[in-house]
């Protein structure tokens, strides 16, 4: 295969500390090496892609930003979506992250930040090479829209959607429009609007069973008084305000994001954003006080208007991130099917093998993990290639005094709050980790298999640390939950080799949670260092 | 006539089961028979181990004896077979890897309530014990696998018949759930529900149900994450699977499989109470699982 690597010296935040040049001639074998001064100028971009052209490039390594940062920036996403056009699969495009967690996180430390540096690009080079290409499928968007909740927000979103030619299904878990809504004079008129709409359609005392499907093409289950209907829709918006209760109902139907307080939190994880991780997701975000009817009439309209953009395209196309089965080791067992908190999983009674629901997988590996045959595997992560990214870094010699460690991060909070901490550790010296911490980014906690922990010590790490979501932040509901379970009792394995049970640390985190994993990290490094001087190594 | 294939047979470190086993072929044993010229075997009073096409080779490989035994085996064989779980993965034998090896001579020469005045012996009069237990493949090279604890008489035949025919042996690779008839109730529905509210041992149920899963009985089966091929002899006997058959061959090791997929179907707080977790999920794989042996203390290498 023909991959293609690109250093990035980010205008000297990441050359000024890793010897990008350096690493540049490392690699040279490589089809294609180049230095950039930023993945996210026009000219660099069009250099890039005129590069993937002239070598025929099939996979692309990118070393430098957080792949969080390609997702959170504009200029990201073109890029790859730009080197898809060009015939890159997506899962051919992978990250090293030299910049939040290798340049920054050990400013002040070049050679021993440029020799990890090198390590986390053959961890990527090894992952583009061992993952097999996306499919994908091709939905037609629906012009219909379920808008949740008939508080005053819930109404103007059905009125506008109506207005730009969306049908719509208002639903509400109450026996009647909310009180709320019916005080506030200026609303009203919306809401007769509403009713008086064919395309409209109101329905009291009825709950979200089921949602499946993506964005332009969603099924939903609903129950009024239990009388049960499917409806299909495009997309979602939520409008249920401060009503707990309900969100944290609606929470795992939708891998919806809440804060501390349980009310709504969205993909930036400010305020007046209603965007979610799901583009065909939408919620008005919840503000008290007066000033309430101004805000939510601009978040609503935005909420609105980005939704319909995207059911107003012809097609949209969604990646399948299913995980895959291996049927020649499948028995049918049944561990996935209750392991899934998706509903993706079942037997099929003829075959006796799992199989995958594509519409209801939202490709956390959780079943990854489950299946005691190890016939599943997830197409972004598979197996093999954290195999050997643990193998990789097993060879990281950096500091012989410190400990070595492997930072297992899960992609919804644990591997952002390590780009929060190498940010931090840039400004604030005293916040600096031991370079001797080696991050691998997995799917969810959920996808964390305690055959991976096992691996890692037995390729002579010290320790393993695990940084996963929060209490009820998991992108993948359980993910974390499982994850604790499974660790509970692999606990008991690691004592019976006499591996001290400490050594393995687990850490909960938000993804801004910079200082949160920095200073964990530390007292686990501290710790370690600790216990194998007592032991007189 | 053509000329039979000429077998050797001996075993290490193990009961002597899998030829146990291979007798209870019964009647049929006369038509292998006929195919193998069986040349040498711990049942024959023959010093010299002779040159044959097929070594089966039972147990595991513990002390130093074995080693060299099963070195001979392989110089003089064509192809080795591994007969029996402790051959494949070292088997009961390979769970002493849990202790320490003087902890192990201690106890059993001179701990023990029966012993008096015992001593650890020191000479050639018994070979040595290995620092740990492995499965033979790790020692020399392996062309066919028979697990069970013991395997199924079948088994053998079919493979010595396969052997003899030129024929690679078939062999099975999906879990034991594909082979068991037991009924599934609630881990074919898709929720997240435990399946059962206790975990139990089987003999604390007043009834076994025989034709019901037994996890959905709260009973502890290692079936999921175990290989086929055992016919589901003990599940269909009512009793639970304990492993014998080794890991599926996607699965890295059987111990922290079962543990992940276990603690998605079971009350994790019951498992960790009701059973002990590594002799569950390590019984007969562990010389063969990822970390295969208690880690020596520091510094004392």
């Amino acid at each position: 295969m023909r991959t293609g690597l690109f250093l990035s010296r980010e205008d000297g935040i990441i050359s000024s500390i890793v010897d990008v040049d350096l690493l540049a001639r490392e690699f040279s074998h490589l089809p294609a090496v180049k230095v950039y001064d930023s993945f996210f100028r026009y000219n660099d971009q069009q250099d890039i892609l005129k590069t993937v052209d002239e070598n025929g490039l099939e996979a692309i390594v990118f070393a430098g930003n957080s792949p969080k940062y390609f997702d959170r920036v504009l200029a990201g996403g073109l890029i790859i979506e730009a080197l898809k056009s060009h015939g890159i699969d997506e899962n051919k495009i992978a990250f090293a992250n030299i910049k939040e967690q290798v340049a920054l996180a050990h400013s002040g430390e070049n050679g021993t930040a440029t020799e990890k540096a090198h390590l986390l690009i053959n961890v990527a080079l090894a992952k583009v090479e061992m993952s097999h290409d996306i499919e994908s499928i091709t939905v037609s968007p629906r012009r219909s829209v379920l808008v949740i909740g008939t508080n005053p927000e819930g109404i103007i979103a059905s009125m506008e959607l109506l207005e730009k030619g969306h049908r719509v299904y208002l639903v509400e878990r109450e026996p009647a429009v909310r009180e709320e809504t019916m005080g506030l004079a200026n609303i009203l008129p919306s809401l007769t609007g509403v009713q008086s709409d064919d395309r409209a359609t109101i329905l009291f005392e009825t709950e979200i069973e089921d949602v499946s499907g993506w964005c332009g093409e969603y099924t939903i289950v609903l129950n009024t008084k239990g009388q049960q209907q499917e409806i299909v829709v495009g997309g979602i918006i939520l409008s249920v305000g401060d009503d707990t209760e309900w969100i944290a109902e609606l929470r795992p139907k939708m891998q919806l994001d809440t804060d501390s307080e349980g009310f709504l939190l969205g993909k930036q994880r400010k305020r007046l954003s209603g965007e979610t991780d799901d583009p065909g997701i939408w919620f008005i975000p919840f503000m008290k006080g007066s000033e309430r009817v101004e805000f939510v009439m601009g978040c609503t309209s935005m909420a609105v208007l980005s939704l319909t953009t995207i059911l107003d395209k012809n097609e949209i196309e969604h990646p399948v991130l299913v995980s895959e089965v291996d049927e020649s080791v499948c028995g049918g067992c049944g561990t996935c099917v209750k392991t899934c908190a998706f509903s993706a999983s079942s037997i099929d009674p003829g075959q006796n093998v799992s199989v995958i629901d594509p519409r209801r997988c939202k490709g956390c590996g959780n079943c990854v993990v489950a299946c005691p045959t190890g016939a599943r595997d997830l197409v972004t992560f598979p197996e093999k290639y954290i195999l050997k990214a643990i193998d990789i870094l097993s060879h990281g010699v950096i500091h012989d005094s410190e400990p070595k460690v492997l930072a297992i991060l899960c992609n919804g909070c644990g591997y952002p709050a390590a780009d929060a901490a190498g940010e931090l550790s840039n400004q604030i010296p005293g916040m600096k980790y031991s370079p001797n911490v080696f991050p691998i980014r997995v799917e969810c906690g959920g996808n964390v298999d305690t055959q991976y922990i096992f691996k890692a010590f037995s390729k002579g790490f010290d320790g393993v640390i695990l940084a996963i979501c929060k209490d009820k932040h998991c992108h993948h509901i359980v993910g974390n939950t499982d994850m604790e379970r499974r660790l509970g009792l692999f606990r008991e394995v690691l004592r019976s080799r006499n591996i001290d049970d400490e050594r393995l640390r687990l850490i909960h985190v938000l993804p801004d949670d910079g200082k949160v994993f920095s200073e964990e990290v530390k007292s686990f490094c501290e710790e370690l260092k600790k216990a194998t001087m007592a032991e007189g190594r | 006539m053509t000329e039979k294939v000429t077998v050797a047979t001996t075993w290490l470190q193990s009961c002597s089961g899998c030829h146990i086993a291979l007798l209870d072929l019964h009647e049929e044993f006369l038509d292998v028979l006929k195919l193998i010229d069986i040349k040498y075997s711990p049942i024959m009073d023959i010093k010299e181990v002779p040159e044959v096409d097929v070594g089966i080779v039972e147990g595991a490989v513990a002390n130093d004896d074995n080693e060299e035994v099963l070195k001979t085996f392989r110089e003089r064989s064509k192809t080795i077979v591994a007969l029996g779980t402790c051959a494949c993965f070292g088997g009961i034998p390979g769970l002493r890897n849990l202790f320490r090896r003087e902890d192990i001579l201690q106890r059993g020469y001179v701990d023990t309530e029966s012993t008096v005045d015992g001593k650890i012996p020191a000479g050639k009069e018994i070979p040595p014990l290995k620092k740990h237990v492995r499965s033979i493949d790790q020692v020399v090279k392996v062309d066919f696998y028979i697990p069970g604890c013991p395997p199924l008489p079948s088994a053998i035949r079919d493979t010595l018949i396969a052997l003899v025919e030129g024929r690679t042996p078939e062999v099975k690779t999906r879990n034991l759930c594909e082979e068991c008839d037991r009924k599934k109730e609630k881990m074919l529905v898709a929720s997240r529900d435990f399946v059962t509210d206790a975990v139990v041992s089987a003999h604390e149920l007043e009834t076994i149900d025989p034709e019901l899963c037994f996890l959905e009985q709260g009973v502890l089966c290692m079936g999921p994450a175990t290989r086929e091929g055992c016919d589901a002899r003990c599940l269909k006997g009512n009793m639970p699977c304990r492993g014998c058959m080794g890991p599926t061959p996607d699965a890295l090791e059987q111990g922290a499989k079962a543990i992940n997929a276990l603690s998605s179907i079971l009350p994790a707080g019951g498992l960790m109470f009701m059973e002990d977790i590594v002799g569950v999920g390590y019984r007969y794989s562990l010389p063969v699982s990822i970390y295969p042996h208690r880690v020596e203390e520091r510094g004392k290498k």
